[in-house]
């Protein structure tokens, strides 16, 4: 029994209502259950979780033995204990070729390929990045504009702006800059390009027409905008244009049609896998310091060229 | 499990507070399926006892709060997470409250006052900076004139506002000391026209100290763990704007910590413990 079927039976037993009421209720919980049917008939249940990952040759599913890797036999030990179902693991010669097996439902769990993230995304989705060691996760990004100053037409037009950033540091720009690059701003300078000193200084710098747009991680635009008191409106005449994260170097994907008790139990067993089963996780996200969630949409990107 | 109960410090002299707590519930309930039941103790005491007892499967509480659990129940409460600040940050700091008028300017002008802290419970409110102060040379039993439990964050800040405090110890976020910060108590009275921001003024701060943790029973069965878990994770990925709406820092998420991650404020809590009763430290596990 799913947790979601005990809390519809739960709801029965308990129902006290009177009979017109209890014809409605049951009703309600008949048509409740039919849809839950109509969802469980669309999302594929697993018995084995099959694993893909990368390695120097491809090999077909199969259960850990003893020539496994020591980090593949854990991880499968510490996830097939907590799912209560056998895990495979399946080798592949490329993220893409994993993909793809995802995407063909030859497997369930996978790297996910830069190709499949832009081509598969209606069939597969990313749900667990590697976080890397020095702290700064994929900095949600703003966009800002002066209403009435020059129109945005998006990020590719970029390399026509003053572009202004609301501090140095990672968090501040290094962060944000991936996120205009991933998402279309041109890779090349930007018309002009100043780094103020803080969130505040660069809102002036937009205020004053010294730049076309500025550019803040999310958090630093929201307490821009807070103010110190209930009559305070500092971001007054500034709007929002544009919103988004960088792409993910790499992640692990899951088929979009995963039952949701599921890929909730992965995401919760895979983002404390570095506390829980260090062993496991540095064989899947080695160099990392821990998985995170990651947007339906997000994608990753390519591989640098060499 | 039929449903899922979690314990919340009521704060009904805090808005933002009540909304967070009703938006996890209406997210928890729409992606688990399961109703979620909400347990509003009156103050910190009554959310470590929920825990304890095993009235409810999981709280956000604050550390300090935690480690009286831990005391208490030991591994049958563990701590699943913790918010995340975009900067990566996962504490926030103590900060010690003065009215803007008053000539106090340190925490040393302070000898001999009126100090107010916020409840027994509260790291960022009692037990962090009484710790801080003792490294400083500074015993905090003795130092001050007089000190008071408020009650709540608000309360304390009130209480400074209105005279009965010299000075107030209350939390800080969204910011460091040397930036200044954005989120605290005395600022949200101050965006709901309680007091005025620049009635008051920092004058000492300790930090950061770990953040709350969501904290759950150890005793629920793993897979409604590992559920419930998985499900506030994504949230800020999946549903950005729930996130935003419910008051959680743009571009923060939740970052998954251990007991470990409390060890410091663990001992914290026991020494203070057995300093005031007079008795020898003893070293946690």
């Amino acid at each position: 029994m799913t947790l979601r079927s005990a809390a519809v039976s739960l709801r029965v037993k308990k129902s006290e209502l009177g009979r017109l009421m209890k014809r409605m209720f049951l009703a309600i919980v008949l048509a409740t259950i039919g849809a839950g049917a109509a969802d469980a008939a669309d999302a594929r249940d697993i018995g084995i979780l099959r694993v893909g990952y990368l390695a120097a040759e491809a090999s077909s599913c199969r259960a850990p033995d003893a020539s496994s890797p020591v980090g593949l036999r854990a991880y499968a030990r510490h996830v097939s204990g907590r799912l209560g179902r056998t895990v495979q693991g399946c080798a592949f010669a490329s993220a893409d070729a994993a993909s793809a097996a995802l995407v063909g439902g030859q497997v369930d769990l996978a790297p996910l390929g830069a190709d499949a993230s832009a081509k598969s995304a209606e069939t597969i989705r990313p749900l667990l990045t590697p976080r890397s060691a020095n702290g700064v996760g994929r900095v949600l990004t703003v966009a800002v504009t002066r209403v009435g100053g020059t129109p945005f037409e998006g990020l590719a037009n970029l390399a026509d702006a003053r572009v202004v950033f609301g501090g140095a540091n990672e968090v501040a720009r290094g962060g944000p800059l991936r996120a205009l690059v991933d998402n279309g701003a041109p890779t090349t300078a930007f018309r002009a390009e100043t780094v103020a000193a803080s969130p505040a200084d660069a809102a002036a710098l937009l205020r004053a027409g010294n730049a076309d747009i500025m550019v803040l991680h999310a958090a630093a635009w929201q307490r821009l905008c807070r103010g110190d008191g209930p009559r305070e409106t500092p971001c007054a005449g500034l709007q929002e244009v544009w919103r988004g994260r960088p792409s993910a170097d790499s992640a692990l994907a899951v088929r979009r049609d995963i039952p949701d008790e599921l890929r909730f139990r992965l995401v919760g067993i895979h983002v404390a896998l570095h506390l829980e089963a260090p062993e496991a996780f540095r064989w899947i996200a080695p160099g990392a310091s821990e998985l995170q969630p990651i947007e339906a949409l997000a994608r990753v990107r390519p591989p640098a060229r060499p | 499990m039929g449903q899922i109960r979690m314990a919340v410090k009521g704060a009904e002299d805090d808005p933002t507070m009540a909304r967070r707590w009703s938006g996890y519930k209406m997210y928890l309930e729409r992606v688990t399926g399961l109703p979620v039941k909400l347990f509003e103790a009156s103050d910190y005491n009554g959310v470590v006892q929920a825990l304890a007892s095993g009235q409810v499967d999981l709280a956000q509480l604050g550390a300090g709060s935690y480690a009286n659990v831990d005391a208490q129940v030991g591994e049958l409460v563990a701590p699943l997470m913790v918010i995340r600040q975009a900067e990566g940050n996962t504490g926030y700091y103590s900060v010690l409250l003065v009215n803007s008028s008053s000539p106090y300017r340190s925490l040393q002008d302070l000898r001999g006052k009126t100090l107010g802290y916020v409840d027994f419970n509260s790291t960022s409110g009692f037990l962090y900076p009484r710790h801080v102060m003792r490294q400083q040379g500074v015993e905090p039993d003795t130092y001050f004139g007089r000190t008071m439990m408020a009650g709540g964050q608000t309360q304390t800040v009130m209480s400074l506002v209105n005279g009965q405090f010299d000075g107030a110890m209350v939390m800080a976020s969204g910011g460091s000391p040397e930036i200044g910060f954005t989120t605290g108590a005395h600022f949200t009275m101050a965006r709901r026209g309680l007091i005025d921001i620049d009635d008051v003024r920092i004058v000492w701060t300790a930090g950061p100290m770990p953040n709350s943790p969501v904290v759950v029973r150890t005793d629920r069965n793993q897979a409604f763990i590992d559920l419930v878990r998985g499900a506030l994770s994504v949230l800020p990925y999946d549903e950005p704007a729930i996130w935003d709406d419910i008051g959680q820092a743009s571009g923060g998420d939740f970052a998954s910590v251990d007991r470990a991650f409390y060890k410091d404020i663990i001992q914290m809590r026991s020494d203070d413990i057995a300093q005031r009763r007079g008795q020898p430290a003893r070293e946690e596990k």
